[in-house]
């Protein structure tokens, strides 16, 4: 770093550091929630697939049958191991005054919102994720729709006494 | 308020019965155009596949207008001054909103709600351009009573906003017609450009579609045509010409007697020939203050000016009156309109530069592999064999070369103690400026491939746009992100 970074009239250096707090993973269940609708997707795809052979005689007309099939499956078990690898990187903390979470597979991304320009909360439950106790909690601020995060795989307790300190925290 | 109003809303109440009608109406109206993938087996000669099809189509959508209505509930909870929503079948959404951050209660009526005597609750919040809550059909007492609740809400956001002190700058100019001649002639050549490069080819497609003999002709007479220098350098000169007097028509109708009044706390803007428009101007509702500059202008000491408000007018549609612009004006008018919105000078500065790899990926993607691309296009295709394209290659190469030197030697970051500052551009150079205190939120992210050169990108967002800053020091940007975060976190100050 260059000598400007040494100014601390404009710069403190002494401030809280986001990088430093240590930070939650998902909860281990919430890949089964991830598995499940992978495979879901997998399924239907896969169904259309063998109705188009079925139906439009495709695998008269085509070569190399036996690579594509090769080739297909791989997409999808290269997928499962890429879905558990963005799983991992996955992490959320509430500090006192902002929720920070990290996420990115190829970009190592952290997303900070102050609590004091949080527009409104929502909690969401999918089908899955309900049947494992968990919840999702999503923060809307006027910065738009990019920065309107969710963090997913929360216990639903503790998303539920989440959602309530945060919105005694949102700017009155 | 009343109390009775009170007690109903507290619990939770459902959507007016006759609501899920109206929701049925609404998605069929929706999904109006899909039932013409219904007719094609009626097209084939089966017609009954046709009807069975239609049939539970709607019986579907019934079904579903039906579940959207009976999962869908609402409350206010007074104590906790939060409006709340419980909707959803499959996923389930519990959502609330402070009082506080309602801007806006729109109750709507159209023809289906009149109908059934049903009316629609919309409501909106800061920012976004979506409508948060959007209650589709209630009953008319009920709309009666988030008539009143509205009211209550509107007085308790009314106190809410805190007045900022009264900068005491005399701020008032005009910009008049030689600033706006000279505006003309200096901006906008890319956008008209391209405006009149699509506008030439749709007429052109427009006369082929109708099968206008003309069109064939003009192509027939640019097949023939013989490509002499004097030739090119002509039509050149003519679009160098169409562009700057289409560019200085349209600025001076546009922007015609340019007046800023103050008027108490606000500036009062009017301009335009043929409609005059006027803008309001508030000092508090400023997100981003951006100053555009090419070299020409430089060199005649204007600049123009794009002033980014929060809208607190309806969000639903883009408010472009938010936005207030300021063609040609000089830097001392410059001067003058940044201390009436911020009352202060931007101070000490620290100044951080991209990385030489900006360029470097810059020059890779938008000059090198086009080029080589043109380049394969000429050894292979006959059509484009002759000399002048390898020329076209090389200019092509120059130009963007030069471009993307000139995008990476004009980015700029700047940090002072209350706004961040960044600038950008090749040929018009835009320097967007926000105080930290009206940052909404922050993105950091770093490419795995650039961990060890210590790069990254920040992307920062205010209610009025973003800034975002790509292959950075990203110890700097971190840092830089800590002291932001505890300006936004310590301030007191309204945002909008």
């Amino acid at each position: 770093m260059g000598t400007a970074f040494e100014n601390n009239k404009i710069l403190a250096q002494d401030l809280p550091n986001y990088e430093a707090v240590a930070t939650t993973v998902l909860d281990k269940k919430h890949y089964w929630v991830v598995l499940i609708s992978t495979f879901i997707v997998f399924s239907i795809i896969s169904l259309g697939l063998m109705l188009c052979f079925y139906f439009f005689n495709f695998s008269k007309s085509m070569p190399y049958k036996q690579a594509a099939a090769i080739a297909y499956f791989s997409f999808w078990g290269l997928y499962v191991v890429y879905s558990w690898i963005a799983f991992k990187r996955k992490s959320y903390c509430y500090r006192t005054h902002d929720v920070i979470y990290n996420f990115g597979v190829f970009h190592k991304t952290t997303v900070l919102i102050p609590f004091n320009r949080i527009q409104h909360i929502a909690l969401h439950q999918g089908l899955f994720s309900r049947k494992f106790g968990l919840a999702s909690l999503q923060f809307y601020t006027a910065g738009g729709s990019t920065t309107d995060i969710s963090i997913p795989g929360m216990p639903l307790e503790i998303a539920k006494s989440f959602k309530e300190i945060i919105s005694d925290k949102i700017e009155k | 308020m009343d109390p009775l109003i009170i007690q109903k809303f507290a619990v939770f109440q459902k959507q007016s019965a006759i609501g899920s009608v109206v929701l049925f109406f609404q998605s069929l109206r929706k999904n109006s155009f899909n039932f013409i993938y219904l007719l094609f087996p009626a097209i084939k000669g089966n017609v009954k596949i046709s009807i069975f099809l239609f049939l539970g189509f709607i019986i579907l959508i019934a079904l579903f207008a039906y579940i959207k209505y009976y999962y869908f509930k609402y409350r206010f909870d007074f104590e906790k001054s939060a409006f709340i929503v419980h909707k959803g079948f499959l996923e389930k959404t519990n959502l609330s909103i402070p009082f506080e951050k309602i801007q806006q209660i729109n109750i709507n009526q159209n023809l289906i709600h009149k109908l059934f005597n049903l009316y629609e609750i919309q409501m909106d919040t800061a920012g976004s351009s979506s409508t948060e809550v959007d209650i589709k059909a209630v009953s008319k007492s009920a709309a009666n009573d988030f008539k009143v609740i509205a009211e209550e809400i509107k007085k308790l956001s009314l106190s809410a906003t805190h007045s900022e002190p009264l900068s005491k700058t005399e701020a008032s100019f005009e910009i008049n017609l030689k600033t706006l001649i000279k505006t003309g002639l200096t901006t906008r050549y890319f956008e008209t450009l391209s405006l009149i490069v699509g506008g030439l080819f749709l007429g052109l497609q427009l006369l082929d579609d109708y099968e206008l003999s003309f069109a064939s002709d003009l192509t027939d007479i640019a097949k023939k045509a013989d490509y002499s220098y004097g030739l090119i350098t002509c039509l050149v000169l003519g679009v160098i010409a169409t562009v700057l007097l289409t560019n200085l028509i349209t600025t001076v109708i546009k922007f015609y007697k340019y007046k800023a009044r103050r008027s108490s706390k606000n500036l009062e803007i009017k301009y335009g020939l043929i409609k005059t428009k006027s803008v309001l101007l508030s000092p508090q509702k400023v997100q981003q203050f951006k100053t555009t500059q090419n070299w020409f202008q430089k060199l005649l000491n204007i600049l123009d000016i794009k002033i980014n408000q929060a809208s607190s007018e309806v969000s639903s549609t883009i408010d472009v009156r938010s936005n207030v612009k300021v063609p040609g004006c000089t830097l001392a008018q410059k001067q003058v309109l940044f201390d009436f919105i911020y009352g202060k000078a931007v101070g000490e500065e620290i100044i951080l530069k991209p990385n030489l790899r900006k360029f470097i990926i810059n020059f890779m993607f938008f000059s090198l592999l086009p080029s080589t691309g043109l380049l394969l296009v000429h050894l292979n295709i006959d059509f484009f064999k002759g000399h002048y394209w390898r020329l076209l290659v090389l200019s092509f190469l120059i130009v963007t070369l030069y471009a993307a030197w000139r995008f990476y030697k004009n980015s700029a970051l700047f940090i002072s103690k209350n706004f961040i500052r960044s600038q950008s551009g090749f040929w018009d150079v835009t320097t967007t400026h926000v105080e930290h205190y009206k940052i909404q939120s922050a993105i950091i992210s770093q490419p795995i491939w650039y961990k060890n050169s210590d790069l990254g990108d920040l992307l920062i967002f205010t209610a009025g746009g973003q800034i975002r800053v790509r292959t950075y020091n990203y110890t700097a940007l971190k840092l830089i992100l800590n002291n932001v975060l505890y300006n936004v976190e310590t301030s007191k100050r309204k945002w909008m």
